[in-house]
């Protein structure tokens, strides 16, 4: 017996030591605080974090922050900006895991803002950043950035960063090959166009249902189908008929066939693109930010890019996205700080040097009136902007449901469609 | 044949236990002050932490980890109404069982080679330890490379052979929930056979030479000897590592995290990994409420393991 009860301690400690390096750091606070005592005006620090939109080092966003914090620093030498950068894959848990554990940075630039706004965390656009730089931005994505905050009152706490819309690009080199003369208009096009080049040894369709993206392939799909994640109410419709027979159609049409890459439900994005950027695969769906991949891969400039292929016909409004800024207001010291560096970081040069170097569009009015004479490849992205089709971000349940989706909706084309639909379904209905 | 406690016990008399009364209340106070820190130490390092634990399940928070009050069981409602919850926990279940038992057995063959002298046997012992002293994250994503279809050093190796096309999909090894989850516990196997080797082999050297003498002398074969003699004095290094590997397992995280996310949906995720997952997803007291019910199995399989083994012994 005494060794029985001997072995079964040392299993106690010995589980309660795993389980303990498996938890999280606890409460440690504010790394960042940096506040001498004495000086005049007293030096902060403010941290930022933000994802990269680069596929290699030398494009890395990094770089491009690294340069705006530099510049702004050298004009506020009492304020220094701690970046920190993450994957697009890791971000959402990046931040969630810092706002747990009570170290939210001072400024996030991502996803989804509604459902921090509604916790009372994050500062209203019009108190941080100044009333010319919440003038210039595209006043319909701005609109985007509106939520109810945690004292119920409607108003905009997301600040644009950068907008891009969705679009069909193919490999022409491939399509040549396999005979094909025109680009896909409808599903059965995509299908037929596949199997045509599979035939050469490719694969033909590039869907990436894994967890970096899924909700924006996701959208693409079923809002080709007439359907989406709302329905014209605006009610929470994930499960409707409509999306249930796109994901039907997907599994049978391109999965089952082997028309896609294996596993959709695995696959993320970045790894497709650049697959697609060495010719690999025949047709996916990318934003202007897959360009400058393409320039680096072997594929050169035998691709195009048209309106995203329906069920019946071209989507005639495109997906939007846009990406939000939110400012955290847990450090109330870092305020005045953190307001100079976003209204230093939105200007028109940055703007403008983002969206040449990613190929994405701008969030302000002087960088979109710019960009439109002085990269006229970008204007007809930056003229669709106002009838494109957005997440439901301003919900506060999109950030929840938005990573359900990535968690499982790869499964809708492996299993009963319904039944992922459903379960998604469930957590944006808070149900 | 003497066992590890009797050679262990001193043959000098114990000196005699002081009477009561004579010093009163401090003295009795005494050995706390050498006890004590460790008392200390297991109130603050092993109880403080099961009672946070256990009090953060029943609390409600919110998706940011704001405390918004009592919630009673509700937690623990929610936990046993996940839909892949009941898949996930046979997928423990045969994660533990396979990935030990298969250990355990490795190591034996394991052990019983490096104990052997042969040339370079310091060399070939210093390897073995190679899987245990690497990051099991990093052998997790090497692994992960290996396994890439198409190009994956694994895949080229089968396709060497002529087992797979490595560019079909069967060579997506980890795209599958099945094969993905074999590999897993292939790699899992792979860095638990180190420390369970080296726990058999400091079994297999406390075996006294004269066992085997007397063994042979009786002119019992090898297998029987190995199987009448050596199995039964490795039963206590054998227990120790076996407790030891169900813990450690059962609460692996990297490999699967690695390796597959746990997915395609949750279907390669264990209990460890799928915590993870509600909490990530926001749900911190489903969280914290299925690491109650981890840590009641883990408990709770300990402990049936060593009544079994006990019963065993007491058997012979």
């Amino acid at each position: 017996m005494k060794r029985l009860a001997t072995l079964a301690a040392t299993g106690l400690v010995a589980s309660l030591a795993l389980s303990a390096c498996s938890s999280s750091k606890s409460s440690a606070g504010g790394s960042s605080t940096g506040g001498n005592s004495g000086d005049s005006a007293k030096p902060v620090t403010i941290s930022l974090l933000a994802p990269s939109y680069g596929s290699s080092d030398k494009d890395d966003t990094k770089l491009y922050w690294q340069q705006i914090i530099n510049d702004f620093q050298a004009k506020n030498p009492n304020i220094k900006v701690d970046l920190q950068m993450a994957t697009w894959d890791n971000l959402a848990t990046k931040l969630t895991t810092a706002i747990q554990n009570n170290d939210a940075p001072d400024l996030f630039e991502g996803g989804g803002y509604a459902d921090v706004a509604a916790q009372g965390l994050l500062y209203k656009a019009s108190d941080i950043v100044s009333a010319d730089t919440l003038k210039n931005l595209i006043p319909h994505v701005a609109e985007l950035g509106q939520t109810k905050g945690a004292d119920g009152q409607q108003a905009q706490y997301g600040i644009p960063f950068t907008t891009s819309t969705r679009a069909f690009f193919y490999n022409t080199d491939l399509f040549k090959q396999a005979g094909i003369t025109d680009a896909p208009k409808t599903w059965a096009d995509v299908a037929a166009d596949a199997a045509k080049i599979k035939a050469l040894g490719k694969t033909g369709f590039g869907l990436p249902l894994g967890s970096e993206e899924a909700q924006a392939e996701t959208y693409l799909w079923t809002l080709g189908n007439g359907g989406g994640y709302k329905d014209a109410s605006g009610k929470w419709a994930i499960n409707s008929p409509q999306n249930v027979e796109t994901f039907q159609w997907l599994t049978a049409n391109l999965v089952k066939p082997g028309l896609t890459e294996s596993d959709p439900a695995t696959k993320k994005r970045t790894d497709l693109w650049k697959d697609f950027a060495s010719g690999n695969i025949g047709m996916i769906n990318g934003s202007p930010a897959l360009i400058p991949i393409l320039k680096q891969g072997t594929i050169g400039d035998n691709w195009k890019s048209v309106a995203i292929p329906g069920k019946t016909g071209p989507l005639s409004s495109p997906l939007g996205v846009a990406d939000f800024i939110e400012a955290f207001n847990t450090k109330k010291d870092h305020k005045a700080a953190v307001s100079k560096f976003l209204d230093f970081a939105l200007q028109k040069q940055y703007q403008e040097q983002f969206d040449n170097e990613y190929m994405l569009l701008p969030a302000t009015q002087d960088a979109a009136t710019e960009l439109s004479t002085q990269t006229p490849s970008l204007k007809p992205f930056i003229d669709a902007l106002p009838s494109a089709a957005w997440y439901p971000s301003s919900d506060p349940q999109w950030d929840p449901t938005s990573q359900k989706i990535k968690d499982i909706v790869g499964k809708a084309v492996s299993s009963d469609p319904k039944g992922v639909l459903d379960q998604i379904q469930a957590v944006a209905t808070g149900s | 044949m003497t066992t590890h406690a009797e050679r262990g016990r001193s043959t000098r008399p114990r000196p005699r236990p002081r009477r009561r009364g004579s010093r009163p209340v401090l003295s009795g106070l005494a050995p706390l002050a050498w006890i004590g820190p460790a008392i200390a130490l297991i109130a603050f390092a092993v109880l403080w932490p099961v009672v946070k634990m256990a009090q953060s399940s029943t609390r409600h928070w919110s998706r940011y980890g704001v405390d918004l009050g009592s919630n009673g069981t509700d937690n623990y409602s929610k936990l046993f109404g996940e839909q892949d919850l009941s898949g996930v926990l046979m997928r423990t279940g045969i994660w533990v069982v396979v990935v030990v038992s298969v250990t355990m057995v490795v190591s034996l063959g394991v052990a019983q080679l490096f104990n052997q002298r042969f040339p370079g046997r310091t060399v070939a012992r210093w390897a073995l330890i190679a899987p245990w002293a690497a990051s099991v994250m990093m052998t997790a994503i090497i692994f992960k490379y290996m396994l890439y279809q198409g190009y994956g050093f694994i895949n080229i190796l089968l396709d060497d052979v002529g087992l797979v096309d490595r560019g079909s999909p069967t060579a997506d090894w980890l795209g599958h929930s099945t094969s993905g989850f074999i590999w897993e516990m292939a790699v899992a196997v792979f860095v638990s056979i180190p420390f369970t080797s080296y726990t058999v082999i400091a079994g297999l050297q406390t075996v006294p030479a004269e066992v085997y003498e007397a063994a042979k002398m009786d002119g019992a074969s090898k297998v029987r000897t190995y199987f009448s003699v050596t199995l039964p004095m490795l039963r206590p290094s054998l227990l120790v590592a076996a407790v030891i590997n169900v813990m450690n397992v059962f609460n692996s995280f990297p490999i699967i995290w690695e390796m597959t996310r746990g997915g395609p949906g949750y279907d390669t995720s264990t209990t460890t990994v799928f915590m993870w997952v509600l909490k990530k997803g926001g749900h911190i007291g489903e969280s914290a409420a299925l690491s109650v019910v981890n840590f009641l199995l883990v408990i709770v399989i300990v402990f049936a393991f060593l009544k079994v083994s006990k019963w065993n012994s007491e058997a012979d």
